[in-house]
């Protein structure tokens, strides 16, 4: 262990590669400063130090003093209104990227660009937020494709944030994002598992939400939604509307329930008896 | 033996030169290894010894609800760490596209069963963003109240749960006891403790009852006492910070890298919070502070909460003394239901209550997001909308379900008593990771 390295909160005096692994944390700072200065030893027992952001003035106290100054002055000399910092528009452009209409700022990207895209956002600093699966299928606005894979995209210094959005067809597979941002594992398999994109270049490209042996992607527009019998792993197959019988007490149903204490109607409501050979 | 002989002691035992084999030397080994290889399992381990693999889950008391893990472990210490979700998915974002959108609110706050006010303001704000509606003075003061009355109720839960998965069982009692208290707050204002459900679009469900900005003032000034205590007695407990101190480091570049936002990515050193970054709710008008840590490890992830306490109390004072009387919902009949009283009557009240009942309002088309800041991070609905009376399509950005990719990164190296350290301060609800 380095003591020349390893001193205390200075993260500066790390080198570069062994910040990026990990080292140089507070586990061994401790240690070496504890055999540096053994004197200090109780003091590293408080809590360590808090760094407290001040509180920046409210943005719109800015624009106020901004047009108060110009008031005094000939509307000539009206400086133009300052840029909106976390205005992305710029940004889209610098790329060779469209705009989408959407009143998020989105950018339209090419499904073959989008690797390349993302390496030069991570580059600026961005980091990778959410990715959103959608399905088109039944949308009422005519769309270019059925699916599309959008990546929310942040800044987390001078907060913009730029959504990316990929047209897909269905079958179609898209570029993963894993080599760019680690944060991509989770979240592409996730599209994945509920929407059935296929991502290229996962290294572990499973279900994450649904159970194993579910077929198809749930929040695909036609996947059906109730009233389909549900097939489980080991031949269990459960029927809703033999289900639904039992419940409302119609038939014996799955569990034997015939529903006549939930009812709680008069005369033909008889009395429970255990069925032979003890509850089933 | 005071404090400060105990901390000399423990360092002298530490120490190489005293004959004792420093602690962890094993961890140090493993952590020289690079991001690449803890995500994929290929570290140089010390020993060859084989290679086992641990079953933790997914009913496992300190996996905070059904997670469960496949610990690949080289003798004591983790190799890889494989986490399998979903025992919870019970899919509220179909269900959502399946309901109207005022109905939605009642599945929202059940995804983060801890913070459930977190995704019900976002679940709302969302909504009103895309039908432009005017949210009264009065209803977002009193959302601010709560969506920090709920991050204190859920780092109170953390505080308590956490210490019990390191074996102590004192703190579970001190935190549910200001946990209870907290609780009845939410009780008072809508009949829920738990998945409230308590925010409309527009508003709020009703109006609070009277007394109750008194109950939260009593709640914050015993609040207040429990922190100091938490304080003394947990975080500065020496046997805690041996467990927690250097465990589970997580650098700020990984965890931005990694996804992770709220308290334990400001554990790391990145003072990101919406709540400053992308005000919502009027939170730009409150002083408040964004606590960071440069630690990064596990004892800096505990204290980020112990010093939150104190940053939303501060909130929540200043949000009681701006409360007026008025309104509390969207007088937009189009949005808000009417009035009872109304209905005896109005005959066009008596139409508005049935249409927004039974079919409920159209939004315009679009698609929206807000970003909020729940006690776990970054909460967000994607809410898309094809003018129909139900959202076409709605994505939750669950916090939880992002940060738990750092237990992959953090606990490779660590002991396998660390791993239980790291996912209770990395705090994940399964709600909200398997939604």
């Amino acid at each position: 262990m380095d003591p020349v390295t390893g001193g205390g909160d200075d993260k500066k005096g790390i080198p570069e590669a062994e910040r990026l692994t990990g080292r140089g944390g507070g586990m061994q700072s401790s240690q070496s400063q504890a055999q540096a200065k053994p004197a200090q030893a109780a003091v590293r027992a408080d809590p360590p130090a808090i760094i407290v952001t001040p509180s920046p003035a409210p943005p719109v106290e800015v624009e106020v003093t901004a047009s108060g100054a110009a008031v005094g002055r000939a509307p000539a000399s009206m400086p133009a209104p300052p840029a909106d910092p976390r205005d992305v528009t710029g940004l889209i452009a610098e790329l060779g990227l469209t705009e989408d209409d959407t009143a998020e700022p989105t950018a339209l990207v090419p499904s073959e660009r989008l690797r390349e895209v993302a390496e030069s956002l991570k580059e600026r600093g961005f980091m990778l937020m959410d990715t959103v699966g959608l399905d088109y299928l039944t949308y009422t606005q005519p769309r270019p494709k059925r699916f599309a894979v959008l990546h929310n995209i942040y800044h987390p210094y001078d907060h913009r944030r730029l959504f990316l959005r990929v047209w897909l067809d269905d079958g179609e597979a898209l570029d993963s994002l894993y080599p760019v941002w680690k944060a991509a594992n989770y979240l592409e398999r996730e599209v994945y598992d509920l929407m059935g994109v296929e991502f290229v270049g996962h290294p572990d490209l499973r279900k994450v939400l649904t159970p194993d042996d579910l077929e198809g992607h749930p929040l695909r527009k036609d996947f059906p939604l109730g009233e389909t019998p549900t097939l489980f792993r080991d031949g269990r197959f459960l029927d809703p509307a033999a289900f639904r019988a039992g419940v409302t007490g119609q038939q014996s149903g799955l569990t034997g329930y015939r529903g006549e204490l939930r009812r709680g109607r008069g005369e033909d409501r008889l009395p429970p008896v255990m069925p032979e050979g003890g509850p089933k | 033996m005071t404090l400060k002989d105990r901390a000399t002691l423990k360092n002298a035992a530490r120490d190489p030169d005293s004959g004792t084999l420093p602690r962890r030397q094993m961890e140090t080994d493993h952590q020289e290894s690079t991001i690449d290889e803890r995500l994929h399992g290929r570290t140089g381990a010390l020993l060859h010894t084989e290679m086992m693999s641990l079953n933790v889950g997914p009913q496992h008391p300190s996996t905070h609800g059904v997670l469960r893990l496949v610990v690949d472990m080289d003798g004591e210490y983790v190799v890889k760490v494989t986490p399998h979700m979903g025992y919870l998915h019970t899919g509220f974002e179909k269900t959502f596209e399946n309901r109207t959108y005022q109905q939605g609110v009642t599945y929202a706050p059940r995804t983060d069963y801890l913070h459930s006010f977190s995704h019900e303001l976002s679940y709302v704000l969302s909504v009103e963003k895309l039908l432009q509606a005017e949210v009264p003075e009065r209803a977002t003061t009193v959302r601010v109240i709560l969506h920090e009355l709920g991050r204190i109720h859920s780092h109170l839960v953390f505080v308590g749960t956490g210490l019990l998965d390191l074996g102590a069982l004192t703190p579970f009692f001190y935190a549910f006891r200001e946990k209870e208290s907290c609780q009845d707050l939410f009780e008072a204002v809508c009949g829920y403790r738990m998945n409230q459900g308590y925010f409309r679009v527009g508003g709020l469900y009703r109006d609070i009852p009277d007394g109750w900005p008194e109950m939260v003032s009593r709640f914050l000034v015993q609040m207040e006492a429990g922190v100091k205590e938490y304080t003394t007695l947990f975080a500065n407990n020496p046997i805690f910070q041996d467990r927690a101190r250097g465990v589970g480091i997580i650098p700020p570049d990984v965890a931005l890298d990694l996804g992770l936002t709220g308290p334990n990515l400001r554990a790391s050193g990145v003072p990101l919070d919406n709540r400053k970054d992308n005000p919502y709710c009027g939170y730009e008008t409150y002083d408040f502070n964004v606590v960071t840590s440069t630690d990064g490890d596990s004892l800096a992830r505990f204290n980020m909460r112990l010093w939150e306490f104190g940053e939303s109390i501060k909130i929540i004072r200043q949000a009681l003394e701006r409360l007026r009387p008025g309104p509390v919902k969207d007088p937009n009949r189009k949005i808000s239901l009417p009035p009872r009283h109304e209905l005896e009557t109005s005959m066009e009240a008596v139409i508005h209550h049935f249409k927004l009942v039974t079919e409920g309002f159209h939004p315009p088309v679009g698609e929206v997001y807000v970003p909020t800041e729940s006690a776990r991070g970054e909460v967000g609905y994607y809410i898309v909308s094809d003018g129909g009376s139900m959202p076409y399509r709605v994505k939750i950005r669950a916090p939880s379900f992002v940060n738990l990719q750092a237990l992959e990164y953090a606990c490779v190296g660590a002991q396998f008593a660390d791993l239980i350290t790291i996912l209770a301060t990395i705090d994940p609800v399964l709600g909200d990771v398997d939604r």
